[in-house]
């Protein structure tokens, strides 16, 4: 049995209940040391801390600083049991020992990652959870909701649950000293011989830890010093830094530090600040939300939802409302039945949208060790600090090159804007150069320690950033496949297969084309991407091989009565994809594509601009053969009745591309003779928008142009003189050669 | 099941809530006797329908046809108040008498407006008794019939101006209305009505085994008489038919492998049993007896299809991806097929 001196709280990690009782019971025994299961390498930094200048959530880092990846969170709530006994001690001046296995040896022997924010972090024990059992034992479906009912609902007071929890243990535990796992029994002699050293030190000593180990803590002094040691047998040290980084509620939910995450952090925050008041308030608070929200909810309502969770538990033979009556309570009285509403209420309240807060520390982030050692493998160190910006040409051929990329890519998506690419992306595809533009601002110190609180390493914390940010909700497809190009290129391997998942759900429920042709282009440079780099492309080949048929057969009818402002964006975006597709070199699917095309070309419902862009795309293909063409822009500007969207259409048609003027005479004459038909009055209406057409041209092809103009007019003109004789033909006026003139400048 | 019953319930209740419960859900209501299931879902909605009617809020089942919301509200009416004999049908030529009062136009010009005159609803009779009224359909009456029931929702009482009095309600009055969210023409609740109601969403039911068992259970006890022989071969094709309604209801197949477009039509149990009456009669009256897919393909179709822009869309992607490729539904696949 537990010998005089120490007294053990077996306590549920993150419970708000064995917060409380915990809290009880120190009042109550006034010990004069304290020791709690956290990990004894993160002493010098809780000895170093004020509890009360951290803002919970927040979580220990330890990492070894030669293997920053290689690190572990422990998260402390203003709920946990852990928080409260070392604001006691620190409130009462006695002083706190961590007393679990050190880092050093735990996880270094097991050489695992850290792993990112949607793993589940590995469970210590292989068995089967002894909780799980007793939780079925008792007629629960999960040890959650045992541990609700058991801890959280029932208010016993702490002199009796305690005792409770110690022989419900024993019970489960009939040999404290036997362990499944090496590596608990390893804790577990580290803890009791922690426990010796302490005894020594102090008469009452009182011990938190996680409820399953209290019965072989209480065999501190039935083994000897001995044995312990020889458990302990073939661990090797290795030196470690802890570091406090701010933590969210909606982090905890996956990852508490032990084990399975917590379902309601918020909620245990009002369990275990307001007690037996913390329905009402609770529900008063979620009804104000709704009001803020711009729902109906009385006050009345508050009232009904509090009788109606009463009335639940006492259904179910509870003593009180706990959580699964709070939520029931919700949908049905304060949500009227809508799930939407009440998903907004469960991340606002149940999760809590709560971020933590640390103050500034001696220890440096892992992140910040990281990027200047990625930097210096770069060689991009000479670059760090220095205000002035440089450029640096990038050759993702060699392997040096290819690594500065990854890190600049890796800095883009952390919000750490230390580069900027130069080129537009897609024009840099074809070869293997990038050109970044690198300006150091002192900003970028502080994004690195923000950045620092998703990971240890640049592409761990770049992923988790972008799991945290797109793991839940609809997402344009748009913006994933962007993300997953970028990721592609920031070498973020192991999110790769998430994005996919996120993409292929993304294309099969997204009914709107013209997401489609938004996030197309993207995807295939992203399928590009990866084959050049020797990636697996079946993921992205599925997604693209279902999406552009869709697109193919759905496009024409989608952008029927797209408004003109509209278009410009949705021609950017059709170009876009016309470049694109032929890149795959897959036969089928460009000419479905094509046939898409000449089906918008036809379509006199579609913004002339648009009928422009495809015109343009289906003659660079070589499908619309230059006499076609000529037909087709004689049929457009015959229509003399609407000579802005024939300015439109010709706009579309040009787009960049004044060379095919120069190239085909034939289509210079059409247009030539489409201006200098026009009445006057109409010709100053055009003349904005034709103005436009040609803004992209440069000096030297205006200048092409405008002599190409006057030959022709000159030919016209003599032309003309013959026919004059002769009595009919026309003339262009001087002062229209003019107007021209300005068109171009 | 009132005499094993030692918890009491709230005043007028015939059984506890957690007897209702049993006696919904089925269970043992002690050591030797055992209480029939008579509705198949969770625990959780049954609990909280019947915290509901302890409460002061009326109760409001919605869901798409064939969730059984009639059936639980006859359910839960009988377990409550011993009987179900309180009902407004809801439609759209229901008037406000029907929820209120009504006069017997004989005595009201023989005697002027008395006691005798008057007609009680079954709603007003429900207040007299502090049993469960109900009203089926809710959403189809017009929107100023649905508010008279306001003021006997939050107040518990109904005036009656002409005979300068009102009724209060007994302990133990509540109401429970059914509606269904995906039908046209219906007339919202207002806000002022909406706030007296829990409203309760009827799930679809949750696994295939469960949706063919009511398939099967409604075409062999037809309260019209009309029943169906239902052999292995009719199983077989019920199980085909639920799980293409299933798959393109939920946007996925069964094996969750493939992610499918979402018609726009309801695809609700009470659907396929219809396309599976359908199909049946086809099969007796003008082929051999034995249904085949020929019978049903026509009647899953139409079922499909009802926005002709998009659906028919869907349905033959759905027939291509994942109907073509399944081992042992040439048969189906081929007989969709001809048709389109």
């Amino acid at each position: 049995m537990s010998h005089a001196q120490l007294h053990i709280f077996g306590i549920r990690h993150h419970g708000p209940g064995s917060a409380r009782r915990l809290e009880e019971a120190l009042l109550e025994l006034e010990p004069e040391l304290l020791c709690i299961e956290s990990p004894k390498h993160a002493q010098d930094l809780i000895d170093s801390m004020d509890p009360g200048q951290l803002s919970p959530p927040v979580a220990v880092l330890s990492y070894p600083p030669k293997h920053p990846d290689k690190g572990s969170f422990l998260p402390l709530a203003s709920f946990s049991p852990e928080y409260i006994a070392w604001q006691y001690a620190h409130a009462r001046g006695i002083p706190m020992r961590c007393i679990d296995l050190p880092f050093q040896i735990s996880r270094a022997e097991e050489q695992h990652q850290l792993p990112l924010f949607t793993e589940q972090q590995a469970v210590d024990r292989n068995e089967p959870d002894p909780f799980d059992q007793l939780a079925e034992l008792a007629g629960f479906s999960e040890t959650e909701t045992w541990w609700d009912n058991f801890l959280e609902r029932e208010q016993m007071p702490a002199g009796q649950v305690f005792p409770l929890i110690s022989s419900l243990m024993h019970s489960m535990r009939p040999d404290p000293l036997e362990n499944k796992s090496r590596l608990e029994e390893k804790r577990e002699a580290h803890m009791r011989l922690e426990l010796r050293e302490a005894c020594k030190e102090a008469g009452k000593v009182a011990v938190v830890c996680g409820a399953w180990h209290v019965p072989a803590l209480e065999q501190t002094f039935d083994c000897t010093i001995k044995e312990d040691r020889e458990r302990l047998k073939g661990s090797r040290k290795q030196k470690v830094q802890s570091v406090f980084i701010p933590w969210t509620y909606e982090r905890l939910t996956r990852w508490s530090g032990y084990g399975a995450g917590i379902s309601s952090p918020s909620w245990y925050e009002y369990l275990y600040k307001q007690g037996d008041d913390a329905l009402v308030n609770w529900l008063a608070d979620a009804a104000q939300f709704l009001r803020s929200e711009g729902y109906d909810c009385s006050p009345a309502s508050v009232v009904e939802a509090v009788r109606f969770a009463r009335m639940l538990a006492g259904m179910r033979d509870f003593k009180r409302a706990g959580l699964k009556e709070l939520e029931d309570a919700t949908l049905t009285v304060l949500c009227e039945g809508k799930q939407s509403r009440f998903d907004s209420v469960y991340a606002a309240l149940i999760v809590g949208d709560a971020v933590g807060d640390v103050p500034e520390q001696e220890t440096e982030v892992p992140l910040r060790k990281d990027f200047n050692q990625r930097a210096k493998q770069a060689g991009l160190s000479r670059y760090i600090g220095k205000r002035e910006s440089k450029e640096r040409t990038l050759d993702l051929r060699k392997e040096k090159h290819l690594f500065a990329s990854h890190l600049l890519h890796q800095c883009a998506l952390l919000g750490i804007e230390w580069g900027r690419r130069l080129e537009a992306p897609e024009r840099a595809l074809g070869s293997f150069h990038e050109r970044w533009q690198l300006d150091w601002d002192p900003a970028i110190e502080l994004n690195i320690i923000s950045a620092g609180t998703y990971g240890s390493t640049l592409p761990q914390a770049a992923s988790n950033r972008i799991l945290e940010e797109y793991r839940s909700g609809k997402i344009a497809l748009k913006v994933l496949a962007s993300i997953l190009h970028r990721s592609l290129q920031a070498d973020l391997n192991r999110i790769i297969p998430f994005l996919g998942r996120k993409l292929q759900s993304a294309v099969a429920a997204d009914q709107d084309v013209l997401e489609i042709l938004a996030g197309l282009s993207e995807l295939i440079y992203a399928r590009r991407y990866s084959s050049v780099r020797g990636f697996d492309t079946d993921m992205l080949d599925e997604v693209i091989d279902y999406a552009t048929p869709r697109l193919a057969t759905g496009l024409a009818d989608a952008l029927r009565g797209t408004d003109e402002e509209e278009a410009r964006d949705t021609g950017r975006q059709i170009t876009a994809l016309g470049h694109a597709l032929p890149l795959l070199g897959k036969e089928s699917l460009a000419g479905e594509w094509l046939l898409a095309l000449e089906r918008i070309l036809e379509t006199r419902q579609i913004p002339a601009y648009l009928r422009g862009v495809a015109a343009h795309l289906l003659f660079q293909e070589e499908r619309l053969s230059p006499q076609d063409l000529a037909r087709t822009l004689a049929f457009i500007f015959a229509r003399k009745e609407h000579p802005e969207e024939s300015a439109r259409w010709l706009e579309g048609f040009l787009r960049e591309n004044a060379t095919l003027l120069r190239m085909h005479p034939q289509l210079f004459r059409i247009i030539d003779r489409w201006i200098k038909q026009m009445p006057q009055e109409q010709f100053t209406d055009v003349l904005p928008l034709l103005r436009r057409t040609f803004s992209f041209l440069n000096g030297r092809e205006r200048e092409l142009l405008m002599e190409r103009i006057k030959t022709g007019h000159q030919t016209e003109a003599t032309k003309g003189k013959e026919e004059a004789k002769t009595g009919s033909g026309s003339s262009i006026p001087e002062e229209y050669l003019e107007l021209i003139d300005q068109i171009l400048k | 099941m009132s005499e094993a019953d030692e918890k009491s319930g709230p005043p007028n209740w015939s059984l506890s809530p957690k007897a209702v419960r049993l006696f919904i859900l089925g269970g043992s209501l002690d050591k030797k006797r055992q209480i029939r299931p008579k509705y198949f879902g969770s625990q959780r909605l049954i609990e909280m329908v019947i915290a509901t009617l302890a409460t002061d809020r009326a109760l409001m089942l919605m869901g798409v046809p064939g969730t059984a919301k009639t059936w639980l509200s006859e359910l839960l009416s009988a377990a409550i108040s011993g009987h179900s004999r309180y009902l407004v049908q809801g439609t759209s030529g229901v008037h406000e008498e029907a929820l209120t009062y009504g006069w017997d136009y004989a005595q009201l010009i023989a005697k002027g407006p008395s006691e005798e005159a008057l007609i009680p609803s079954p709603v007003m009779r429900a207040m007299q008794d502090g049993a469960i009224a109900r009203v089926e359909e809710m959403t189809r009456m017009p929107s100023d019939v649905q508010d008279a029931l306001i003021t006997v929702l939050s107040e518990k009482s109904l005036p009656i101006p002409e005979l300068n009095r009102e009724v209060q309600a007994r302990q133990g009055f509540n109401l429970i209305a059914t509606a269904n969210d995906r039908d046209t023409g219906v007339h919202e609740l207002s806000s002022a009505l909406r706030r007296r109601f829990n409203i309760i969403r009827m799930p679809l039911p949750e696994d295939r085994d469960q949706e063919v068992e009511i398939v099967r259970h409604r075409l062999t006890e037809h309260p019209s008489g009309f029943e169906f022989d239902v052999n292995q071969d009719t199983i077989k094709e019920i199980e085909r038919l639920v799980t293409v309604f299933r798959e393109l209801r939920s946007g996925q197949t069964e094996d969750g492998k493939t992610q499918l477009r979402t018609p726009s039509s309801t695809l609700s149990t009470a659907e396929a049993i219809s396309v599976m009456r359908g199909g049946l009669s086809l099969a007796m009256h003008f082929g051999k007896g034995e249904i085949r897919a020929e019978d049903l393909a026509a009647g899953i179709r139409s079922a499909v299809v009802r926005d002709p822009s998009d659906d028919p869309g869907i349905w033959e992607e759905y027939l291509e991806s994942v109907l073509s490729n399944r081992k042992g539904w040439e048969d189906l696949y081929e007989a969709c097929k001809s048709l389109q």
